[in-house]
């Protein structure tokens, strides 16, 4: 056995001095290098920080400032260029390379990214969420038009955007006629409305072991019941602002059917109006204003050939309306939202833009004849019904005479 | 009684974690642990956001198995929205997971022979471990935190030179890693210093509720949650299993399933091949909530996700297999006869700490209190 | 034997890890592998913060690190080196609106940075080579200085 054994270490002390004998662990030991191999890295590589390649491509849009999970992009105006260009702040980039996908234009560049995804399917990560409200669209299509990567479609009762495709540069916002047509919900509210629900939810599980509090929550619900009864304004939910987040189904489990849209009022609490993020729960009427307050669209009357296609297309109520004196449509400065709708369409460009006191003057000056004219059609009508029912009951007494005479 | 306190700072840990041994002369009586030094409040950070800025926060969870946390969570939404992916995708998953499989056991072994005091051991492993890391950077693009993963799919597609050069370092690992293994067990002192030390057996582990190379190095063959996941249900494959549930026992099962890996690598090549189209598909994400499990390196990994209509994350929650394992230290260190046997012995259970760093409540079923959770180990 | 005797004649590296992800801990464990040997050089990769030349930190500075990692700072004798590694270490990375208080330099002295998420190793031990040798002789010289100018300062 012992012999055994120290043979064993005598092979292995020679193994050990054959190995270091030779020429190539001399060299490398007297002179330390590392190898060139393994400081080039593969074709894959994404190096820290991302370039700004074609500068002259940007068109200022904010996709990128929007995609970046570590806030490390900001756009700053260029003298060069004369416009605002991205600049990355090296401390913070990781490398994710979600800025390079996103851009529309091809702008930034890392790695080989952009020659590995081309034409690819991708959903745009956005900081701030854009929503069309469809009880506020007027359907007259200036988003549809401006957006520059055709993320606006539209069906037959309202416009609607495509979350994938919106690259958040707010253009359409800007050109909308409506205010808060399209609403917008950002990262930071949704913290405070995720944290609002949770803090409703479980305190209102905690109350119900306690006595005391429930006291608070029958005396609510015995005001919501006696207002129900006074006014009978109902809640309801708009289909195309809701985002199906459940915040108002985990405080009101058995109130609201969010796969039919319904809700049951007698189970209604109103603490679930503060919880909804895009105000899709409302209760009364949403007004359309405009955002254009000093001037307005008139018609026309000389060139006006009276084809009524104006008074069919606009979508706002009541506020084109047939004067019965001359034929012809007049518009209502006070509830125009100038989407110029009407504008478009007319087939002889009979309607311009004025000044809104001038409008509201020739206004005044057709609802007070129209309201003139039809008094006096009333009583024209009264009196006619007057007399032909007086004509003939003096008619009859006529005969009656005549006949008791012979 | 005296009190040895591992601190923060220490030769053998890769992690901040402070433990605090309770020794009688060199016999080890109990331990507290004490944790809270890489707490960063993720859960709450990720609330709120698009589901592609999920993906990155969700895969610095922890570095080391940092692409099993990015699987799990897009294939948790892939589930309740019912989104089919593409063939080539589901084979490239596989190939990128089981390559990081095989990196992570590689590490978690030598950092155990660097606590035996055995360098040579160690340095192999580091240096098979290389192979490894140049197959990664070479189809994803990085090392660590590698960003391959999309809700719908993979983010780009290898070509031919890249499979080739897959099956040629795959051979130069495995005639590298028959020569640690046969190192490993026929050595000495290796065998003297694992073997017989902190056992832990099948009662033990039933009570404290141990998974992944734990529970397999106890004879429970059936903890490996892959034996129940849709696509590796297609492949030929046994779990690795022994029986005395030592130190050794435990390195030797994590020696085995690389060779395991290996395997399961070159039959997903040979599937992709007779595949065709994209590797990405359009992510149409419902509202709504569900859940997933996963076999991660350590063990079994819980994601539970909720999710409004257009893709933006409500609420998340992650519950990571070291959490269980940590509580399995009590009963391994009642075979520990000396300090430098309880430190070998915490090295071998493989901690991940970062991963651990969420809040647990605890709440008592029959009173209803509740209560923070604290690791007493005694 | 061989390996004590160099060792003693050599830097020594402590990593402090002040609640990263390990990511970068991992890309410094890896620099010791034969491929990229940082042992070579005369580095020897010690978590000794007593003996410690050079301090490698890493990870957005979490809640109970903020004292810690200045005392462990005034521990380390003179002179001494800090380098911080990582995009957490320098401006908190992704992890901005959680619970950290980056940036590093905010509680210690910063002599070099390095980006990235995690840097290759070989970036890490070029930054070391280029910048470790010039630091620590600029840093003896200012302690001299500092000396000097107390001892001037009593006698007078």
């Amino acid at each position: 056995m012992l012999i055994i054994y120290m043979c064993d270490i005598m092979s292995s002390t020679l193994w050990y001095l054959y190995e270091f004998v030779r020429k190539k662990r001399i060299i490398s030991f007297t002179c330390a290098k590392t190898d060139i191999e393994c400081t080039i890295p593969p074709k894959r590589y994404r190096k820290v920080p991302v370039i700004v390649e074609f500068p002259k491509k940007c068109i200022s849009c904010s996709a990128c400032k929007g995609a970046c999970p570590a806030f490390a992009i900001e756009l700053v105006h260029n003298e060069e260029y004369n416009k605002k260009i991205p600049v990355i702040d090296d401390g913070s980039c990781i490398t994710c390379a979600l800025c390079v996908e996103s851009c529309p234009t091809g702008v930034l560049e890392i790695g080989s990214v952009r020659e590995d995804v081309e034409g690819k399917d991708f959903s745009i990560p956005k900081y701030t969420n854009l929503i069309i409200d469809e009880e506020l669209c007027v359907n007259c299509s200036l988003c549809k038009n401006t957006c520059p990567v055709e993320a606006i479609s539209n069906n037959e009762r309202t416009h609607y955007i495509i979350d994938s495709k919106c690259i958040q540069c707010m253009r359409c916002i800007d050109v909308c006629p409506v205010i808060d047509a399209i609403k917008t919900y950002d990262e930071q509210q949704l913290k405070e409305k995720i944290k609002l629900t949770y803090d409703l939810k479980f305190n209102r599980l905690n109350k119900i072991n306690n006595i005391e509090t429930t006291d608070n929550i029958n005396n609510t619900n015995n005001e919501e019941m006696e207002n129900k009864n006074k006014n009978t304004e109902k809640p309801r939910i708009v289909k195309s602002l809701c985002i199906k987040c459940y915040n108002c189904k985990d405080i009101n489990l058995e109130g609201i059917n969010l796969e039919e849209y319904c809700i049951n009022y007698e189970k209604w609490n109103r603490k679930t109006l503060e919880v909804c993020p895009t105000t899709a729960l409302r209760i009364g009427e949403v007004k359309k204003i405009g955002k254009i307050k000093d001037k307005c669209y008139v018609v026309d009357e000389d060139n006006c050939i009276g084809c009524r296609i104006c008074y069919k297309v606009c979508e706002v109520e009541n506020t084109i309306e047939i004067s019965s004196e001359t034929r012809m449509p007049y518009i209502n400065p006070n509830l125009c939202v100038r989407c110029s709708l009407c504008y478009n369409e007319c087939p002889v460009y009979a309607i311009n833009l004025e000044s809104t006191e001038n409008v509201k003057k020739l206004y005044e000056h057709r609802k007070v004849n129209n309201e003139f004219k039809e008094i006096i059609t009333n009583d024209l009508n009264e009196l006619s019904l007057k007399y032909i029912n007086s004509l003939s009951e003096i008619k009859k007494e006529m005969k009656k005479l005549n006949d008791k005479g012979t | 009684m005296n009190v040895v306190p591992i601190g923060p700072i220490h030769p053998i840990l890769k992690e901040p974690i402070r433990l605090k041994l309770i020794v009688e002369g060199e016999q080890v009586l109990g331990s507290e642990v004490e944790m809270g030094y890489v707490h960063r409040g993720i859960e709450r950070i990720i609330e709120g956001k698009h589901h592609l800025k999920g993906i990155h926060l969700v895969e610095r969870v922890c570095g080391i198995c940092s692409y099993i946390h990015t699987y799990t969570f897009a294939e948790c939404i892939e589930n309740y929205s019912k989104i089919e992916i593409p063939d080539k995708a589901k084979y490239l998953r596989v190939i990128t997971c089981e390559l990081e499989r095989i990196h992570s056991h590689l590490i978690a072994s030598a950092v155990y022979n660097f606590s035996i005091e055995h360098e040579t051991l160690g340095m192999w492993g580091l240096n098979a471990r290389e192979h490894v890391m140049d197959l990664l950077e070479m189809i994803t693009g990085n090392r660590v935190n590698m960003g391959y993963n999309l809700v719908g799919g993979v983010r780009a597609d290898i070509n031919k030179e890249m499979i080739d050069k897959i099956h040629n370092k795959l051979n130069e690992l495995r005639d590298d890693l028959k020569n640690i293994v046969a190192a490993f067990e026929t050595g000495p002192l290796i065998g003297l210093r694992g073997k017989g030390i902190g056992v832990i057996k099948y009662k033990g582990i039933m009570k404290t509720r141990a998974v992944g190379p734990i529970a397999r190095a106890a004879a429970l063959p059936e903890s490996d949650w892959r034996l129940r996941h849709p696509v590796y249900k297609t492949f030929k494959f046994k779990p690795v299993w022994f029986e005395n549930g030592d130190c050794h026992d435990r390195m030797e099962v994590r020696h085995h399933e690389v060779l395991g890996s290996i395997d399961l690598i070159e039959q997903a090549l040979e599937a992709y091949n007779e595949c065709a189209g994209d590797v990405r598909v359009k992510a149409d994400i419902k509202g709504g909530e569900g859940e997933w499990r996963n076999e991660a390196h350590r063990g079994e990994v819980t994601y539970k996700v909720a999710t409004t209509n257009n893709g933006i994350i409500k609420r998340i929650l992650v519950r990571t297999p070291t959490v269980m394992n940590i509580e399995a230290m009590k009963i391994m260190f009642r075979t520990c006869p000396t300090i430098s046997d309880a430190v070998t012995t915490y090295t071998s259970i493989d901690p991940c700490v970062s991963c651990t760093e969420r809040t647990i409540i605890l709440k008592d079923s029959k009173t209803g209190k509740t209560s923070n959770y604290s690791f007493n180990l005694i | 034997m061989i390996k004590e005797f160099f060792r003693k004649r050599s830097l020594n590296l402590c990593i402090i890890n002040t609640g990263g992800c390990n990511g970068c801990d991992i890309e410094i464990v890896s620099t010791l592998a034969p491929k990229f040997d940082i042992e070579q050089y005369g580095i020897y990769v010690h978590n000794n913060p007593r003996e410690a030349d050079i301090l490698v930190i890493t990870g957005p500075v979490t809640l109970p690190w903020k004292d810690k990692l200045v005392e462990i700072y005034n521990k380390v004798p003179e002179p001494k080196i800090v380098i911080a590694v990582g995009a957490c270490a320098l401006s908190g990375g992704i992890f901005k609106e959680g619970n950290v208080y980056a940036p590093v330099d905010k509680f210690v002295h910063v002599d070099a940075k390095l980006p990235g998420c995690p840097p290759r190793p070989s970036e890490i031990i070029d930054a070391i080579l280029k910048i470790v040798p010039d630091a620590i002789a600029l840093r003896e010289k200012a302690i001299k200085n500092e000396e000097k100018e107390i001892s001037s300062e009593n006698l007078n």
